[in-house]
């Protein structure tokens, strides 16, 4: 099949742009990144652009009935396209009534302005459009059961893009690109050097929206401790699927927009775990060593560590919020080697929202165990964040005596089990906080 | 405007592999060069500027060869460049090459007196491991991979150039550790693998991995006649990629197969024929292995101008 862009009709300087195609599943709005191809081909799509390897091919209806609502006509095997702004009513009479404009480019080039500019370039562009002779009754027949099929694409496409499907069919698509990232197969291009796929992370940002803001209403107390240029963020790990990172990178995102972005860190348990390791590095997940944290504060970027590693999410539900050794102190090492500040954090409500009810042995899919845990509860999460930590003394030496760097992790250790304490007394109900 | 300092005479030994065909037109563009004296077992093809040598490395008495060659117009410069990426690689002859052929040659360099010696490495000799930092610099250790004789030579050619380096601090000793280099003219196990249309993957693996446009590859060959000091660089495109990114860059797909399907399957290629990914090379799609560049854009003043994904697409064009 043909690779080439699918011109998007309005989309010159305009950002506003949404397409959903009944069979294949896929939404695009504005700058969506990643979208899926049914087929299993994958497009990539920049700002505003867009490109079907798998299609190719772009369909349009160039009928606007009196009601001007958005109208697409997609294939099952093609992109589909859609414009949402609202056109004056517009009838492209060709014989019999069939209103039929196809294009196809071949072309990897960008869109000609006059896309933008007129509204409906489609019939001058390109007149290969197979033009229905209105004389002979085979084109009749022909004419009659293109405009029946044009009618049931307008009704599927009226159905999908209802008030409700939208946000659902987005997700859809951000769960399968994630999929594909776990697999190893995702193919996205715009990677940092840690291993974050950008596109993966703005598909899947109204999942992450819906969870911080719906789903789990995480309130966020105490962000402006963080201090700038560069902190190390030292926080209690729990949940079966520890979703904690993450989400604590979105808090930072949201209250602190003038830090540059946080990244959490992962042990190599599960960092180097197939699948789960995969997509937890795509969406941001760091590997924890010396030389990755050091590396983050360099370019005073908040880092987030969990001590406790797998221990934390490891531990029974009966054992909630009880802190398990915070690993060897490493926080504390880079913490006195750099002499950045640590900032204990504090967060409930991850527990209760992955709780952790047995574990299966899986040795055998690389995995350390398989968590059994009841899909996503939508327990309520409070971060906080408590003051700024400082080491005693600073510098390389310092770091391999246990005289400084242990009263600091026993510090942390300390502000961490009191914030929790207070906020569980605080708490007077799991799900409404 | 400066004065053309005295005209340049430098050595190349490997001229007719990937990185010696690479470098020679630069070398033949520069005015400062006067000439390129060929150290290979053939006559390099169209190359302005360049009188050859015939010397076969693998051969006992090469060493004597190279010495008179060296002795008898001395150069400036030396480019060690002789490694081992061809398709019909053997491994007894690859050793001799890479392995002994580089004794001969630091051998012939400290006894000409040969003031520089340009040394081709790979950031492939720091392994793919789990427990590597996102950045490798060029301290960290070479891991090498261990039961890959084709990684275990070159590995072993570096320790050769660090002992050199030790026992003659008077010789400006610059190692150049190239990430894949990619493009229409070379041909590498790289270059091979991506160029397949189907490519096996490690399933639920991704990789990253880093690429370098052979233009970038050139100048950064080039730029080391200018180093002043001894030191090792990571060369590196710019950006990386996750593998199966590569893959789709370069127009192939990703076949995902469980690593243990995927050693069986290869092992059976390998057999069947000169499939480009070696059994023993299966760390490489299954962990990062990032080279940090900075240290060649602060002290070589080498900066890539293609991205990762230039470099990728630039396979299409070949």
């Amino acid at each position: 099949m043909p690779k080439g862009p699918v011109r998007k009709r309005g989309a010159g300087g305009r950002g506003q742009l949404s397409g959903r195609t009944p069979a294949g599943g896929e939404v695009v709005e504005g700058a969506a990144p990643v979208g899926l191809t049914p087929g299993g081909g994958e497009v990539r799509r920049g700002r505003g652009g867009g490109s079907t390897p798998g299609g190719g091919e772009v369909h349009r209806v160039t009928t606007r009935p009196a009601r001007t609502k958005k109208k697409k006509a997609p294939r099952a095997d093609a992109d589909a396209d859609a414009d949402e702004e609202p056109e004056p009513a517009r009838v492209r009479s060709k014989a019999n009534g069939v209103e039929r404009a196809e294009r196809r480019e071949d072309d990897r080039g960008p869109a000609p302005a006059k896309a933008a500019a007129r509204p409906i370039p489609a019939e001058v562009d390109l007149p290969e459009g197979p033009p229905p002779p209105a004389s002979s009754p085979a084109a009749a027949v022909f004419a009659t059961a293109m405009t029946s099929i044009q009618l049931a694409r307008a009704v599927a496409s009226q159905a999908f893009s209802g008030a409700g499907l939208g946000p659902v069919m987005k997700a859809a698509s951000a769960l399968k690109s994630a999929v594909k990232t776990a697999l190893g197969i995702a193919g996205g291009a715009d990677v940092d050097v840690y291993g974050k796929d950008a596109e993966l992370v703005e598909t899947f940002q109204p999942i992450s929206d819906f969870l911080y803001d719906r789903y789990w209403r995480v309130s966020v107390v105490g962000a402006d401790h963080i201090p700038e240029g560069g902190a190390i963020l030292v926080g209690n790990h729990s949940g079966a699927i520890p979703a904690d990172g993450p989400v604590l990178r979105q808090a930072l995102q949201r209250e602190r927009p003038d830090l540059p972005e946080a990244r959490w860190l992962v042990e190599d348990q599960i960092f180097d775990t197939p699948y789960l390791g995969t997509l937890f590095n795509r969406m941001g997940a760091v590997r924890a060593c010396p030389e990755n944290a050091f590396r983050l504060l360099e370019e005073r970027r908040p880092v987030i560590v969990f001590p406790e590693g797998i221990q934390g999410i490891g531990k029974p539900f009966s054992q909630r919020y009880q802190l398990k050794r915070l690993g060897r102190g490493g926080f504390a090492k880079l913490s006195v080697r750099s002499g950045m500040p640590i900032i204990p954090v504090a967060i409930v409500g991850a527990e209760e929202s992955w709780p952790l009810l047995a574990k299966l042995p899986t040795n055998f899919l690389g995995l350390p165990y398989w968590p059994v845990t009841p899909p996503p509860l939508p327990a309520k999460w409070t971060i906080r964040f408590g003051e700024p930590l400082r080491p005693g003394a600073t510098g390389d030496a310092s770091a391999d005596d246990p005289s400084v760097v242990q009263p600091l992790v026993d510090d942390t250790r300390g502000a961490i089990e009191g914030m929790l304490r207070a906020l569980l007394d605080e708490r007077r109900s799991i799900f409404a906080g | 405007m400066a004065r053309p300092e005295r005209a340049l005479r430098v050595a190349v030994t490997g001229a007719n592999a990937d990185l010696g065909k690479l470098l020679l037109p630069l070398l033949a563009a520069d005015p400062r060069v006067e000439s390129v004296l060929a150290l290979d077992a053939a006559m390099p093809r169209d190359a302005p500027k360049v009188q050859f040598r015939r010397v076969d490395l693998t051969d006992y008495g090469s060493e004597a060869d190279l010495r008179a060659a060296l002795e008898e117009r001395p150069v400036d410069a030396l480019y060690h460049l002789a490694l081992d990426l061809s398709r019909t690689r053997i491994s007894a002859h690859a050793h001799e090459l890479e392995v002994a052929g580089t004794m001969r040659v630091l051998s012939a360099v400290a006894q000409a007196q040969v003031p520089k010696v340009v040394v081709g490495s790979f950031t492939l000799l720091y392994g793919a491991r789990g427990d590597h930092p996102a950045l490798l610099s060029e301290d960290a250790p070479l891991h090498g991979c261990p039961p890959s004789r084709f990684v275990g030579d070159k590995v072993q050619v570096e320790e050769q150039v660090a002992g050199f380096r030790q026992g003659h601090p008077e010789v400006v000793t610059v190692v150049l550790r190239f990430a894949p280099i990619l493009g229409p003219s070379v041909d590498n196990p790289a270059t091979r693998l991506l160029k397949r249309r189907l490519v096996p993957t490690v399933l639920g693996r991704d990789p990253l991995w880093q690429a370098l446009h052979e233009r970038d590859a050139a100048r950064a060959l080039h730029l080391a006649l200018d180093a002043k000091r001894s030191g090792t660089f990571n060369v590196t495109g710019e950006g990386v990629l996750p593998f199966s990114a590569m893959v789709r860059g370069a127009g192939a797909f990703p076949v995902p197969l469980p690593s243990s399907l995927l050693r069986s399957t290869l092992r059976f290629l390998n057999t069947s024929g000169t499939w480009p990914l070696h059994t023993s090379l299966l760390s490489y799609p299954h962990y990062s292995w990032v080279a940090d560049g900075r240290r060649a854009r602060e002290e070589l003043g080498f900066t890539p101008q293609h991205h990762a994904r230039e470099a990728v697409a630039a396979l299409r064009e070949g």
